[in-house]
């Protein structure tokens, strides 16, 4: 009967004819305006007292500069007396991290960093996992997820990094401020490149951004200074004028003069906010634009002047990703380049192509047209070497396997090799 | 070859309507519903190339719309400071009022947690495990859920309307 009465209720119900017209014209309204006054909505949360500061532009606590690094974050407090922490491997549901554990009799502190990869973005995702017990529903996506209990804390604090602060019982009125002492040290690697410059007063705003198969990611001020980048792969980048007219017809600079940058030709110009840009194409198939608001003279030609490619490592390695083989001496071929859509791969081939592993970055990595363009066939998820991944070619009847995976936004690795080489080779590329 | 917003918008075509029954169903009024399905929808479409890529998006969308559902609602119910959905403890059941409307005054009655849960078990058709993956919760707490909704619900509604529906 209930059923019945909820059918009924609904069976008059229709969905707009222009739904989906509004919502993706407000989406990338509010994605713009979001950028803008992501700082701001910080400073007020923090001021307010119930959530982590992890977003906040306020001064480290002063207890920071003695304290450990955990996976890339910077822990700021610690209660008096807990000792020197214990360095911990973590598992919790299907998340693997590291952790560090503080321990003085009953009371302890755990704080702990999973790299989620691709699957986790927001505190509906942290969720969904059903780690956390009896869940205090977050008010927004970015808020962080309490445990019911008061003794745990989880949220996303960077593109595919889930922080948890654990504490004992007594340590509970601490949770938040151990929380908000939390940095995660900004990288200077973002989608294959190296940004070796940025104000510092600028902190990194939200995650990396997916959207028309651009790469972007931005940094604001507390005055309201705002710089983006913004990393085009593939045939969107192969002249420099498909690189200025990429995107919603928002994003390019509406007008623009020549100028050059590291050498190359580029564009300089104004977006439609008002900002300045600068564009250039690094390699063909790879374009970078850097907009900038708000910033004194001069400071968005530094910006520009750092962001170069990705050193590549010392001994094998494929656009900026190391490998180490399991056996050594496979015979190198030529490398490839290849271009679609909003990606651009290289693919190293060894001993005639029995070994390849192709590295493929861009905006469209992930997208269920990049995963067409990988397989002819339907791929079946695996997991080799504990990375998780899909296999390409299941049903194939030769010894050669096809085993690809997204470790990070915009990052794409497919290894190709022998049945019995194949989890070697993946575990190389993982470890390095 | 469609892109992405051509892919975004043929979905919405196909599965709007359903989605918004859900969304109704989980918020109690129409007018929510709508708004909870326009942000849950902003939301897929922000990830739209990555819930694109082979698996079905509409279980993450439906994950959204419970999810927000039940955070507005106690949003809602904090900012009124007052519960403004519990009515009269035992209200009577009344020949002249239509069964399906006393049916939802008592769904919209239940606290948000439970009113999902209800509409994801019995009006989506969820197993105990699917619904606790929407909601982020343990198949334990589904089931302590539901068995509290109907209790609430057989106590919302009155002994002789329960009779009266038969179950």
């Amino acid at each position: 009967m209930l059923r019945q009465a909820m059918s009924e209720e609904t069976r008059s119900l229709r969905a707009a004819p222009d739904l989906a017209a509004r919502v993706t014209a407000r989406t990338t309204r509010r994605t713009r305006q979001r950028r803008l006054v992501v700082v701001a909505v910080a400073a007020v949360l923090v001021a307010l007292g119930g959530v982590p500061a992890y977003l906040a532009a306020s001064e480290p606590d002063q207890v920071a500069s003695s304290l450990e690094t955990l996976d890339g974050v910077r822990i700021g407090y610690l209660p008096e007396g807990m000792g020197r922490p214990q360095r911990l491997r973590v598992r919790e549901g299907g998340l693997r991290g590291t952790a560090l554990r503080w321990q003085d009799g009953p009371r302890f502190v755990q704080v702990s960093a999973y790299r989620a990869g691709t699957a986790v973005n927001d505190s509906m995702d942290i969720l969904a996992l059903n780690i956390v017990d009896s869940p205090v529903e977050p008010r927004t996506l970015d808020a962080p997820v309490l445990s019911g209990d008061g003794t745990s804390l989880y949220w996303v604090a960077d593109s595919g990094l889930i922080l948890k602060v654990a504490v004992s019982p007594d340590l509970k009125q601490e949770r938040d401020r151990i929380a908000g002492g939390l940095r995660v040290v900004a990288s200077p690697f973002f989608a294959g490149m190296l940004v070796a410059y940025l104000p510092h007063d600028l902190e990194a705003a939200g995650v990396i951004d997916q959207r028309d198969g651009i790469l972007s990611r931005s940094w604001q001020g507390e005055s309201g200074q705002r710089v983006e980048v913004e990393v085009v792969y593939g045939r969107t980048a192969a002249t420099l004028d498909r690189l200025r007219a990429a995107g919603s017809p928002d994003r390019p600079p509406r007008t623009v003069r020549r100028t050059s940058v590291q050498g190359s030709p580029a564009y300089e110009g104004v977006t439609g906010q008002g900002d300045r840009m600068m564009l250039w194409l690094v390699k063909p198939g790879i374009g970078v634009r850097v907009s900038a608001g708000s910033l004194p003279d001069g400071e968005l030609a530094r910006i520009v002047d750092g962001i170069r490619p990705r050193p590549e490592r010392q001994g094998e390695s494929v656009d900026g990703i190391g490998i180490s083989f399991p056996r050594p001496a496979l015979k190198r071929d030529l490398a490839e380049i290849t271009m679609g859509p909003g990606w651009r791969a290289t693919t190293q081939r060894w001993n005639e192509g029995a070994v390849a592993v192709s590295v493929q970055r861009g905006g469209a990595v992930g997208s269920s047209l990049w995963w067409q363009g990988l397989s002819r066939t339907e791929p079946e998820r695996a997991t080799v070497a504990g990375v998780q991944g899909m296999l390409l070619n299941p049903g194939g009847s030769g010894r050669t396997r096809r085993f690809a995976w997204t470790p990070e936004v915009g990052l794409g690795i497919v290894v190709t090799a022998s049945v019995s080489d194949l989890d070697g080779i993946v575990r190389g590329v993982r470890a390095s | 070859m469609t892109s992405g917003v051509d892919e975004f918008a043929e979905f919405v075509a196909a599965r709007g309507t359903s989605l918004l029954r859900t969304a109704h169903l989980t918020c109690g009024s129409p007018g929510e519903a709508e708004d909870v399905l326009q942000s849950a929808l902003e939301r897929a479409y922000r990830h739209w190339d990555r819930l694109g890529r082979g698996d079905d998006p509409e279980p993450y969308i439906r994950r959204i719309i419970v999810n927000l559902a039940i955070s507005r609602a106690r949003r809602r119910a904090i900012m009124r400071l007052i519960p403004t959905h519990t009515p009269p403890e035992r209200p009577a059941a009344r020949e002249d009022v239509e069964l399906r409307h006393v049916l939802m005054d008592g769904l919209r009655a239940l606290a948000p947690r439970q009113r999902a849960v209800l509409v994801l078990r019995f009006w989506e058709d969820m197993t105990e495990a699917q619904a606790a993956k929407t909601l982020g919760c343990s198949v334990g707490t589904v089931k302590s859920q539901t068995s509290k909704a109907l209790a609430r619900l057989r106590t919302l509604l009155g002994e002789d309307v329960v009779h009266s529906v038969g179950s």
